[in-house]
Parts: structure tokens; C-alpha cells; sequence
């Protein structure tokens, strides 16, 4: 091995030439844990993005607060106004067919929206 | 009750003594919806006893003591009417309607209805189509009928689909026949179009002799319904269209496997809510698969969780409608005892020995049957099913006991 006295001035020169060209090992490694740490926080995001999936699939929205019991007590009110209707005319018959002044005596079964 | 036809369109009114609240041949409490209905695509000319009996399996919950038609009844179906409910009909005028000589097939596309048309192969179908009725609420989308429909006119047989809102004068339970005939209603104001003088139903077995679905759970001999006898099947072998029941001797396990080895196999279809197929996810799917996959012996395939609703009823102990099924599935199916059905197992002693009536055709049935069809009955189920011995006959006439 051959040895070769540099001047030291040409040896900063070159160091410094060489610092301005490359990234230090200790940096490399620095640049190497902050992307790694990014992985993982990136992973487990990801993970956590999934189960709000998972569980947003399973859980069906939900109705507006009204709606079902909107829609459930009007479907029953309606059935009461059409067997009411039924109920009525089964009045009126009865009043036509009885004569003038007539009070139809009724039975016992309650009448749904009476 | 008076009741009032204008073409298809029937309109009732309650007479004093008549209540919402009425009951359904099989005793079932049924509520009344509203007072009219309609049935597409009938004649306006039928004879008058095919409108009353038409209205009168519509009505006939809700009719105490006597009902008044919009057109004079024969003296027969007046009869029939005051010996099976005590009701007194009328006006009466009309002549006896001639009993017809062809059979239709009430044809709901389920496997018995398929069984039975495997039975009759040139009977011509009548499919009852839902439609919404114009002043109730569909709140029952789900059901499509659509769907049931468009199976049956793939079938390639002569149908005539009667369309009808008819199920929505029916409050509670939920919409659906006042009356399980309601299913005819259609049919009977065609018959003397089709020169009909039998109706065959799919209804099997378990239906006519088990006392089965929401009915009585034993041995019927005198099933108000389904009996030649009994007050419907007088009712309408008086307006000249009895109740034929090909497949009433047999389980809905032999109505599965004629059914899937049919003609019409890719057209049998038991769930009401599918669209490309059965749905799989309800409870008559659910009920349907313990048959088939007994039939087929091979292990449940269903997607319903154990934990499921539908689950639910078969943790709870006997009885069941359709029980005769439930044990026909449990002694058959390979790994049951893994599946929702092993509670079940805790109540039945089943096993194939003990089952096996259910793979046979019960005698006295194919004697209910009307002459001019028994005999094509009685080959086809003595060639593919077999008649059962007497300890079988036992079996049925035992059950409940």
C-alpha cells in the first residue's frame, strides 16, 4: 500500500466537496426511521380506516328519528279510517232500513279510531 | 252481509249483526281492511253461483247470520252455504250450475302446485296474481308477485293469470285470503269460460290430514276445508267445481321430489320475496330447505345465523306447522345436530323407520278425488311414490293422538 502525503488544505477541499455530494450514513439511518415510522403510522390508519368500513357496513343507517314511527302509526291510522268507512255504511244501512227516527243498537266491538 | 258485483269489482256492507273482527274457516281471528275489491279479467256473465261462491270466499269471516247477493242463487248453493255455516242466503232462483268437465290447476309455482301439475300434465293453470289495492297502502313491497307470475307464463302451459287485489280487505293478520279458497276466486268466475268442473289445489298432506299450518294439529278427517264433505267442499261442488286435491295424500317431502324431477322444475319457486331465485334468507325458505336438503340427503345449506330471529322458533319446543317435516328433516340430515335445529332434536325421536310414511301416498285421498280425474291420480302415485301400508295409514290416523 502506497501512502501519499495530501496537503491538508486539498483535503478539506475534497471532504468538503465529498459532504456537499453525499447524505451521511447517520442522516441515511435518521431518513430511514422517520419512513419507517411513517409505515407503520400509515398501517395502522389503514386498519383503523377498515374497521370504520366494516362497521359502517354492518350498522344499516339509521332512519331519520320519525320515520318509522311515522310510518307505522299513519299505516294504522289509515286502517282505522277505512274499516270506520266499513263501520259507517253498516250505520247508515241500518238507519235506512229501520225508518225514520231509528238509533241503531250496536254491538260491543270497539270501534278503532272512535 | 250484501254483497254487490259490478263486472269484477265487488263491493260488501256488514248487515248489524256483522263485526271487523271475524274468523276464517280454520278459526283464525282475521280483521277486516276495507269493503271492496277487484278481480281483473273475468267474465261479467258467469253463472250467478260462481259469483256467490266467488264472494263468498271473500266474505265469509265476516258474516254472522245471512247474506244477501246482488243476483238470484240456485237452491244447492243456498244449501251448501246454510248447512256449512248457518247462514241463510238469497235471493234464490237461479238453476244449478252444469258441473264442467275440464280441471285447472290453481298454480302458485310452489312445489306442491308443481307436484300436482306434474300429476295432470294437460291441465290448464289459473295463477291468483297480487296487485296493491287503489285505497290501501302496499306496505308490503317484498312480496313480488311480479316475479311468480312471469315463472308461471315461462312454464309453457295454458295459463290465465288472474290479477287481484283481493288480499288487502284483509287487515290483520296481514294482507292475504280472507279465506284460504280466496285463492279460486279467480278461477271460479273463469270456470264456465274453461268449462271447469274441478279446481286441483296443491294443497298436500300435511294441509288436508295433519291439521297443519295455523289449523289444528291432529288427524282431520272432516277438515271444514279441504274435505269433499266439508262445508267448502260441498260449497263448491254445488256451483259445479270441486275441490280436487291431487297431492292431498302425500308429504310436502314427496311434493318436493316430484316437483324438482319435473318439467317444471326450473320454474318451481316456494319464496315470495326472490327475484333471480329464492331469497334463502326467509323463513319459508328456511322451512323449504329442511325438505329439500332431507330430499336431496345432503347437510342444511342456509345463510341464516343460529342466532338469527328466524332461528329463534325452532329453540322453542313443539309444536311446529309442519311438524311431520321438522322430523322428516331431523331423522335425514347429515350433520343437523351442528346446526340451529339442535334444540329441536332434544323433542323428536326421529328416525328414517320412523319417518318413512312420509315417502308414501296416503290411500283415502285419491278416493276424494272426483271420478273423472281419480284415475290418473291414483297410476301416477302409485307408479312414483307408492301407497302406504296399514301401519302406515296408522301413522296419519294417529297423529296428534
Amino acid at each position: 500500500m502506497m501512502r501519499v502525503l495530501v496537503p491538508s488544505r486539498l483535503r478539506a477541499k475534497v471532504r468538503a466537496w465529498l459532504d456537499s455530494h453525499y447524505v451521511p450514513i447517520a442522516d441515511h439511518r435518521r431518513d430511514l426511521q422517520d419512513a419507517h415510522r411513517e409505515t407503520r403510522a400509515l398501517r395502522d390508519e389503514l386498519a383503523a380506516l377498515r374497521a370504520e368500513v366494516k362497521r359502517l357496513k354492518e350498522t344499516p343507517p339509521p332512519p331519520a328519528p320519525d320515520t318509522c314511527r311515522l310510518a307505522h302509526e299513519t299505516a294504522q291510522a289509515l286502517d282505522g279510517l277505512l274499516q270506520n268507512e266499513v263501520l259507517l255504511w253498516q250505520a247508515v244501512d241500518e238507519l235506512r232500513s229501520a225508518g225514520p227516527g231509528a238509533v241503531p243498537d250496536r254491538g260491543t266491538e270497539a270501534r278503532p279510531c272512535a | 252481509m250484501r254483497v254487490n258485483w259490478t263486472g269484477g269489482r265487488l263491493t260488501f256492507r256488514l248487515d248489524p249483526e256483522d263485526e271487523i273482527t271475524g274468523r276464517a274457516a280454520d278459526e283464525h281471528p282475521v280483521k277486516l281492511a276495507t269493503n271492496t275489491c277487484t278481480i281483473a279479467g273475468v267474465p261479467d256473465d258467469a253463472h250467478p253461483d260462481l259469483f256467490a261462491v266467488a264472494a263468498w270466499t271473500v266474505v265469509a269471516p265476516w258474516t254472522r247470520r245471512r247474506i244477501t247477493f246482488d243476483r238470484a242463487v240456485s237452491a244447492d248453493v243456498a244449501a251448501a252455504l246454510h248447512d256449512g255455516w248457518g247462514v241463510d242466503a238469497g235471493p234464490v232462483a237461479a238453476e244449478p250450475r252444469r258441473t264442467g268437465r275440464a280441471l285447472a290447476i290453481s298454480y302458485s309455482g310452489g312445489a306442491d302446485s308443481v307436484a300436482a301439475a306434474a300429476i295432470y300434465p294437460d291441465a290448464p293453470f289459473v295463477h291468483f296474481r297480487r296487485v296493491p289495492h287503489p285505497r290501501v297502502p302496499n306496505r308490503w313491497p317484498h312480496y313480488r308477485s311480479d316475479v311468480l307470475a312471469k315463472l308461471a307464463a315461462r312454464t309453457g302451459r295454458d295459463l290465465t293469470t288472474v290479477s287481484s287485489d283481493l288480499e288487502f280487505t284483509l287487515a290483520e293478520p296481514r294482507p292475504g285470503y280472507p279465506e284460504h279458497h280466496a285463492v279460486a276466486a279467480g278461477a271460479l268466475l273463469l270456470a264456465d269460460r274453461l268449462d271447469l268442473g274441478g279446481l286441483a289445489f296443491g294443497y298436500e298432506l300435511g294441509s288436508r290430514w295433519l291439521g297443519g299450518d295455523r289449523y289444528l294439529l291432529r288427524y282431520t278427517p272432516d277438515n271444514p276445508m279441504w274435505a269433499p264433505h266439508g262445508a267448502w267442499g260441498r260449497l263448491f261442488a254445488a256451483a259445479g267445481v270441486h275441490i280436487v286435491l291431487p297431492v292431498g295424500g302425500v308429504s310436502e317431502a314427496v311434493t318436493m321430489r316430484l316437483a324438482l324431477n319435473s318439467d317444471l322444475k326450473d320454474y318451481v319457486r316456494w319464496c315470495l320475496i326472490g327475484t333471480d331465485g329464492p331469497c334463502r334468507n326467509c323463513a319459508k325458505c328456511l322451512y323449504k330447505e329442511i325438505i329439500q336438503a332431507a330430499v336431496e340427503r345432503r347437510p342444511l345449506d342456509t345463510p341464516i345465523p343460529p342466532t338469527s330471529g328466524k332461528a329463534k322458533k325452532w329453540l322453542q319446543p313443539p309444536p311446529y306447522g309442519g311438524q311431520e317435516m321438522i322430523a322428516y328433516g331431523l331423522a335425514r340430515i347429515p350433520g343437523i345436530e351442528h346446526t340451529m335445529f339442535a334444540k329441536a332434536l332434544d323433542h323428536f325421536e326421529a328416525t328414517e323407520e320412523s319417518t318413512r310414511w312420509l315417502d308414501h301416498c296416503y290411500p283415502p285421498s285419491l278416493d276424494e278425488i272426483p271420478p273423472p280425474w281419480r284415475d290418473q291420480a291414483a297410476a301416477f302415485l302409485t307408479t312414483h311414490v307408492g301407497l302406504m301400508t296399514d301401519p302406515e295409514r296408522h301413522r296419519v290416523e294417529s297423529w296428534g293422538s
